[in-house]
């Protein structure tokens, strides 16, 4: 307490860099949320406000924005056929992946290991790329234009992603749980439905996210397998309704809007595995 | 003789018993293999996997490459042309220089963005890392968003933010420069927005590995006196360089596989005048077409311009995978 002026310097100076951090931390905050906000917005404004100023906020909220792309723009049926696709290819993926790595991981038998590589070798290749046999191979199998036929392709890009999650979190469960099982004579397909299932939990909620993200994000796969508007999942009805009401952004913002919301609203109730989940995926 | 082992394999069949079958004749082991309830069961479970990634993933892969050797359209006849595709893809005028000209952009979206996020990505995990800063959390929450949200729809977003008469930027700075239109800026901007996106990935991808790094090491560089931006030359960068690698990978990934903000930012052609085309852009229109060329230019060069990109893409990805596992963490 000799120096009381050293010190309050000192505090000052603390609390300045301090304030600084925090200065620095928000800008950045607010510069990559500004955009979205901004545009919520603007979804509520009229076309004449849209065009007067930007930062203004509307007068009267437009709700009608909205009604007009869930009912005129369709987006009801792209909202539906979006969750039809996302779900069962998550729960497809789940199912399917988790198997595999039942088999993989707990099983020793010969050419494990060619199989794990093959499928982990999916990571690496940019699935994209093989579209166009993709496309030949579905339009042979009458899937073209089918929701059916992006799923079975969603599934089939992202089991390497799960597989490879999945056979991970394997290796760190214990084994004598199922030993014991084996021992009450349980077969393999109780101890994986029943034992094994329910302990998996984390990992498959990572991989859950994470392939919602996907799923749900995706244009490039509908844009080249879908064709008919009633099949159009959001994203590609999005584009098709930027198309259609050029120059009417309240439209349009309203229509990105719904496209956004629900993957907003499950980010912000489980935040924590879409980070953990998308942290660990690369997105080939 | 032969009826005996197949007694015993069936009897190893119905019991699932792998586990003796080392002092069995070749055939004896055979059928053990073939025919043991351990290999059905792993079939079971492995067969609806396998079949489905080898459908629609394995298989294209590779007739992939057959295609790009034909002359096919889609229909009709295919003829076998050997690496004619690839020759006029690098050497016709028209086709070499739209491959160059969209992976030049790629290249440079990868250059800048590496920029970005090893300088951005790690300057705020270092300030996120303080180990008494309140709301990491909801920074982290915040910085994170931009790359869950649908590209495209962020592509529309920033179309509107960006707008020359009624976007926000040029409402600020009082001017009525379209962006994303211009010649000179399109490229730029769109760069930038992509580089907004990706930014908050990398973030939280450092700040892990930071939060990770043991308290020992800084309080024994603390003792030796080191200060804070000391600290972070000698420890955090030195131990980070495995997630740098990783993030480079990453990154490259990303950027070499980047469609859908181009897609919603300046369409399928890379307008103005291709000035951001990417690869994967160049890729749908040579392969599908656009409204001025309902055909592209047929599957057989579709395909040869997609082997080209993956091949570079998975050559630059296996050096990469090879580098980390070769750097070894010190300390």
């Amino acid at each position: 307490m000799g120096h009381p002026n050293s010190l309050r310097s000192i505090l000052l100076k603390r609390i300045g860099s301090r304030a600084l951090l925090y200065v620095i931390l928000i800008a950045y905050a607010v510069l990559t949320i500004f955009p979205f906000l901004m545009s919520l917005i603007s979804s509520f404004k009229s076309f004449d406000e849209l065009y007067a100023s930007a930062l203004r906020l509307p007068s009267v909220w437009q709700w009608e924005n909205y009604a007009m792309a869930w009912e005129a723009g369709e987006f009801a049926q792209y909202f539906q056929n979006s969750v039809f696709v996302t779900v069962i290819s998550i729960v497809g993926l789940l199912v399917l992946g988790s198997m595999a790595a039942y088999a993989l991981s707990r099983y020793e038998f010969r050419g494990r290991r060619i199989i794990q590589t093959y499928f982990l070798a999916g990571l690496v290749l940019p699935f994209r790329l093989a579209v166009i046999p993709v496309f030949i191979l579905l339009r042979d199998l009458g899937l073209l234009d089918s929701l059916w036929g992006l799923i079975l392709i969603y599934i089939a890009a992202d089991l390497p992603f799960a597989i490879f999650i999945l056979t991970n979190y394997f290796r760190t469960l214990p084994i004598e749980v199922e030993e014991a099982a084996v021992m009450d004579g349980a077969g393999p397909f109780r101890i994986y439905a029943q034992i094994l299932v329910p302990m998996l939990r984390p990992a498959l909620a990572t991989v859950g996210v994470v392939v919602f993200i996907w799923v749900w994000n995706d244009t490039f796969v509908p844009l080249v397998f879908i064709q008919s508007s009633e099949k159009f999942t959001l994203m590609l009805g999005l584009t098709n309704f930027f198309g259609r009401y050029l120059r009417q952004w309240h439209y349009i913002l309203a229509g990105s809007m719904i496209t956004l919301m629900p993957v907003v609203i499950c980010y912000l109730f489980a935040s924590r595995q879409f980070i953990e989940g998308l942290t660990t995926g690369v997105r080939k | 003789m032969a009826g005996e082992w197949c007694v015993a394999s069936l009897t190893r069949f119905f019991l699932g018993a792998a586990a003796t079958m080392t002092d069995r004749p070749a055939i004896g082991r055979w059928a053990d293999r073939v025919l043991s309830r351990k290999m059905r069961i792993v079939l079971v479970f492995l067969l609806p996997a396998l079949a489905i990634y080898t459908v629609f993933i394995a298989y294209p892969y590779i007739t992939s490459i057959i295609y790009s050797f034909t002359d096919w359209i889609g229909v009709g006849e295919r003829n076998f042309i050997g690496f004619d595709n690839y020759v006029r893809l690098f050497t016709e005028p028209r086709m070499s220089g739209r491959w160059w000209n969209a992976f030049k952009h790629n290249a440079i979206l990868f250059g800048v963005s590496m920029l970005f996020t090893v300088g951005l990505g790690l300057t705020f995990a270092l300030l996120l890392s303080n180990r008494k800063l309140k709301g990491r959390g909801f920074f982290k929450v915040a910085y994170f968003m931009p790359y869950i949200l649908p590209p495209l729809t962020a592509g529309f977003v920033w179309r509107y933010i960006l707008h020359p008469r009624i976007g926000v930027v040029n409402e600020i700075f009082r001017t009525a420069i379209p962006w994303l239109g211009k010649l000179d800026t399109a490229f730029p901007t769109v760069v930038i927005v992509w580089c907004l996106r990706v930014t908050g990935l990398y973030i939280l991808f450092f700040l892990a590995s930071i939060l990770s790094i043991s308290n020992e090491y800084r309080d024994a560089a603390r003792v030796d006196g080191c200060n804070r931006l000391k600290e972070i030359w000698y420890i955090d960068l030195p131990l980070l360089r495995p997630t740098i690698l990783m993030i480079t990978l990453l990154n490259f990934i990303n950027a070499f596989g980047a469609f859908d903000m181009f897609y919603a930012l300046t369409g399928i052609d890379g307008a103005p005048f291709g000035r951001t085309d990417v690869l994967t852009t160049f890729f749908y229109r040579t392969a599908f077409g656009t409204v001025n060329q309902p055909f592209g230019e047929g599957l057989g060069m579709g395909s040869a311009v997609a082997c080209s990109i993956a091949v570079f893409v998975i050559a630059v990805s296996l050096v990469f995978l090879r580098l980390i596992h070769r750097t070894p963490v010190e300390y």
